[in-house]
């Protein structure tokens, strides 16, 4: 076996160590890599901005444990900006798993915002039927929805006062891959203003619904987190693992280069 | 513990203890999602019969239920009238999203003044996708053949940009391990 067989033919082991290590290295020893904000981010901030103390936003938890790592960070970023402004939220999610993210959340900045549960926040859990579930909780909150996850009616929580359809919010946020099922069933149903994060496998497939105007914004992936975390001054985890991002994708650029230009190189010598 | 059971899998050779953390990962999340099953049901169905009196919601749970009559040969039949409610109302759904905010949203955004160079490449990529997924006659030696050149250069590219947002997210999602097991582990970071 020559080194050019050698080359194309890498155990994927030595590949795995390779970047496990890249990217340890600049989370042990932080480089700075300077991070510029992207336009969908901006967007997604302005629209929490103008939100006024009282609001109530609608936050849809649709991501597993699987893909935590990548948008949990951006739910945590726009709660501390929502908590911040006195915005009032309210999670569900149509994924079994997004349910006990929210009680993450509200266990992790209850202390911090002082959040009273069923006045400023409320999980009403998991909702199911995908698709129609999501719609029928856009057509009729209480009716979907009859007690929250904690086993609260819904109807007698302060947060709920108000708030029959998803024509009574003020923003809806989707985090995670259930932002297109979001748009398609309560932003064009309702008329109401959708906005949120998708993890980076799933921003192709939404981009069209932001340039038609269907989204406004989107945190993409972890990037998106960490921008949101820069624009609203709370730092935190995305923020901090973007040199080791950076680091990473120059190493898989490596990769790719090496295994072309021994893949060229190879055909170069068998056509002589 | 299970994080380094399950990488030592990936990194060295498939192990006992990786595959033990495996089996309990798919073992308790089988469990969590029969509690969220049960609790849903409870929630919507049970108590609002019970408690509330709404008898109306027996319905949908005799429909639900006759969806299991399926494995029972004699009364199979059955399950037809809960597959087809599910069918029904799922199409029905689909229909209105994809009509509204895949064709026509997508449409209506197609439509744009041809002043900036991103404005051409997208409406020249619409155009010549469109004509190469055209199969009513034949494209070779008309100007749809040069059009199937464009559209599988957009295509290529497409997929190029979907395969680096996929390679972006399993990176974020290996650093997430990496700050657990550095950060709330080991305290390096």
């Amino acid at each position: 076996m020559t080194w050019l067989d050698k080359l194309q033919n890498i155990d994927s082991r030595v590949i795995y160590w390779a970047i496990f290590i890249t990217l340890m290295i600049p989370l042990i020893w932080p480089m700075g890599v300077p991070l510029s904000i992207t336009d969908t981010t901006k967007v997604v901030f302005d629209l929490v901005e103008k939100l006024q103390p009282g609001d109530v936003v609608l936050m849809s938890l649709d991501y597993t444990p699987l893909v935590a790592p990548e948008v949990h960070s951006s739910a945590i970023a726009l709660c501390k900006h929502l908590f911040g402004k006195d915005v009032k939220v309210i999670f569900y999610s149509y994924i079994e798993e997004g349910t006990m993210f929210g009680e993450n959340i509200i266990s992790e900045l209850t202390g911090k915002y002082g959040l009273v549960y069923g006045t400023d926040v409320v999980n009403l859990g998991f909702v199911s039927g995908q698709a129609a579930g999501v719609r029928a909780l856009g057509d009729d909150v209480l009716s979907t929805k009859p007690r929250d996850f904690r086993g609260n009616v819904t109807a007698d929580l302060p947060i709920m006062q108000g708030v029959k359809t998803a024509k009574d919010f003020d923003l809806v946020l989707g985090i995670g891959d259930g932002l297109a099922v979001l748009t398609q069933q309560i932003g064009a149903v309702h008329g109401v203003t959708v906005s949120g994060s998708s993890t980076a496998a799933g921003v192709s497939g939404m981009m069209p619904y932001v340039n038609s105007g269907q989204v406004k914004g989107l945190l993409q992936g972890l990037r998106g987190g960490a921008e949101y975390e820069k624009l609203t001054d709370n730092p935190g985890y995305a923020i901090a693992s973007m040199d080791a991002q950076s680091l990473g994708h120059l190493a898989i650029i490596l990769f790719i280069v090496i295994g072309n230009v021994a893949y060229f190189m190879k055909r170069k010598q068998m056509t002589r | 513990m299970g994080t380094i059971a399950v990488l030592s899998g990936i990194l060295y050779r498939d192990n006992i203890f990786s595959s033990a953390v495996e089996h309990i990962f798919v073992g308790s999340s089988s469990g969590y999602f029969v509690y969220i099953a049960i609790k849903t049901l409870a929630d919507i169905a049970f108590r609002p019969i019970a408690q509330d009196g709404k008898l109306i919601l027996l319905v949908p749970v005799l429909l639900g239920v006759m969806l299991y009559s399926r494995y029972v040969k004699r009364i199979a039949w059955m399950s037809r009238w809960g597959t087809s409610f599910l069918v029904g109302v799922g199409s029905g759904l689909a229909i209105f999203a994809s009509i509204k905010s895949q064709l026509i949203a997508q449409v209506n955004a197609t439509m744009v003044p041809l002043k900036t160079i991103n404005n051409v490449i997208m409406l020249v990529a619409v155009l010549s996708i469109l004509a190469y997924f055209f199969f009513t006659f034949k494209r070779k030696g008309t100007a749809f053949s040069s059009l199937s050149y464009a559209a599988r250069l957009m295509m290529m590219l497409t997929f190029g940009v979907s395969f680096g947002n996929v390679v972006m997210g399993r990176i974020s999602l290996l650093l997430g391990v990496l700050q657990k097991l550095l950060g709330d582990w080991l305290g390096i970071i």
